[in-house]
């Protein structure tokens, strides 16, 4: 399926048919409910009280029905009118507050009032220009900056994202960096493509370290990135030489098994010739 | 759009004079005002009037769209009585101004509130312009 955002602005895809078909969509819903479950325990909220949360990008309020629950009181933002109109439709807004506003143009708010920002699936918007004035990274960086603004200190915000390359979550957690923000991508489930989910984790504090991403249980962990913060690392990627599928460990290894099999007796022994390179003939 | 709400809203397009506090407090022109009810919760008030709340811009706001009661000022014995508490939190959560317009005090420019929802939408030239 080809990306939205290659379509043209948030506010033109998600009209009125497509904010009801998200809206009403089980598996959408879900899928929403859980990220930002998880975007709430990422945000290390204080247990006793509830908090004043700003959701970017809220669309139709199903993120701002799971703060709903758990007691916290929401701002949120969306650039589609459309989804704005199914979320105050709902009557879902009774603890949160709708306001029609694009995240590119920098937000609408006092300096320090908000303990928390969560933002689903909205980030990567901003990684596309959808007129000649719009520049991508300039917008990256106005929201960042005054997204810094408007969090009290000691606040953290966690945005997540799907990028579209590698090179877009650098971008993102470049701009991010940039404006004094600590912090990292948190990659839940790596090594799975559909359940796989970025999180941009940040924070005020300078020591700052990211928390482990989740896993399905696999051998490798999940993948922390600390990029934010660390100011710019090295040039290029440079791809490292792709090593032969026979080598001599794999030839060893082989030998073994089938000995274990077998019988000692009945594979050839190691030699200094195992496993080496012949010469290049042709 | 709920009082409290207004109480941290600001126009942050370049017309304003400081880039951080200026375009502060918008001015409430209120043709609709809804009242829903929510759960009271004393904690939250408490810590928003501590950490958040601007006072005499809400008592302004309230004025404006007919809230008379509110006393000038905050003291400390206001702020442990609950039945105070309580009148606050209701207007700071539960009055709604659902169709109206918000005007900045420092360069005039007008936002629309429709259906509840304020309309804070800048066009690429309003914005404040950052380094890159």
């Amino acid at each position: 399926m080809s990306r939205p955002e290659l379509t043209g602005s948030a506010s033109n895809f998600y009209n009125d048919t497509e904010a009801r078909k998200y809206d009403t969509n089980s598996r959408m819903v879900g899928i929403q409910a859980e990220i930002t479950n998880r975007a709430v325990e990422l945000l290390q909220l204080p247990s006793d009280r509830p908090s004043f949360i700003l959701d970017m990008g809220c669309g139709s309020g199903l993120s701002g029905k799971v703060l709903e629950e758990s007691g916290h009181y929401w701002v949120g933002c969306d650039v589609s009118r459309d989804m704005l109109n199914v979320a105050s439709e709902r009557e879902i807004s009774t603890s949160g507050d709708l306001f029609h506003h694009d995240m590119g143009t920098g937000l609408p708010f006092r300096p320090a009032s908000f303990d928390g920002c969560i933002s689903i699936s909205a980030l990567q918007w901003l990684c596309y220009s959808n007129t000649s004035s719009q520049v991508p990274k300039r917008r990256l960086v106005r929201f960042f900056s005054s997204l810094y603004a408007v969090l009290k200190r000691g606040a953290r915000a966690v945005l997540q994202f799907y990028p579209e390359t590698p090179e877009q979550a650098v971008l993102i957690s470049e701009c991010a960096s940039k404006v004094g923000f600590a912090g990292g991508v948190v990659v839940d489930y790596p090594n799975s493509t559909k359940a796989k989910k970025h999180y941009l984790v940040l924070s005020f504090d300078r020591g700052y370290n990211t928390p482990r991403g989740l896993d399905d249980g696999g051998a490798k962990g999940g993948v922390r990135v600390d990029g934010v913060g660390g100011g710019r690392k090295g040039g290029k990627n440079v791809a490292k030489k792709k090593k032969g599928v026979k080598t001599k460990e794999w030839i060893q290894h082989k030998k073994d098994v089938q000995r274990k099999k077998i019988g000692d007796g009945n594979v050839r022994k190691d030699t200094r010739f195992t496993g080496r390179k012949r010469k290049d003939k042709f | 759009m709920k009082l409290l709400s207004h109480n941290i809203l600001r126009n942050n397009s370049s017309g304003v004079g400081n880039s951080v506090t200026g375009g502060y407090p918008l001015k409430i022109t209120a043709n609709e005002v809804r009242v829903t009810d929510n759960e009271y919760n004393e904690l939250f008030t408490k810590n928003v009037l501590a950490t958040t709340v601007d006072w005499k811009v809400l008592v302004e706001a309230a004025t404006s769209i007919g809230i008379t009661t509110l006393p000038a000022a905050l003291t400390p014995s206001l702020l442990s009585d609950s039945s105070f508490l309580q009148a606050v939190h209701h207007i700071l959560v539960n009055v709604h101004v659902v169709e109206g317009v918000l005007k900045c005090p420092d360069s005039g420019r007008e936002f629309t509130i429709k259906d509840g929802i304020v309309d804070v939408m800048l066009e690429e030239e309003e914005c404040v312009n950052v380094k890159i």
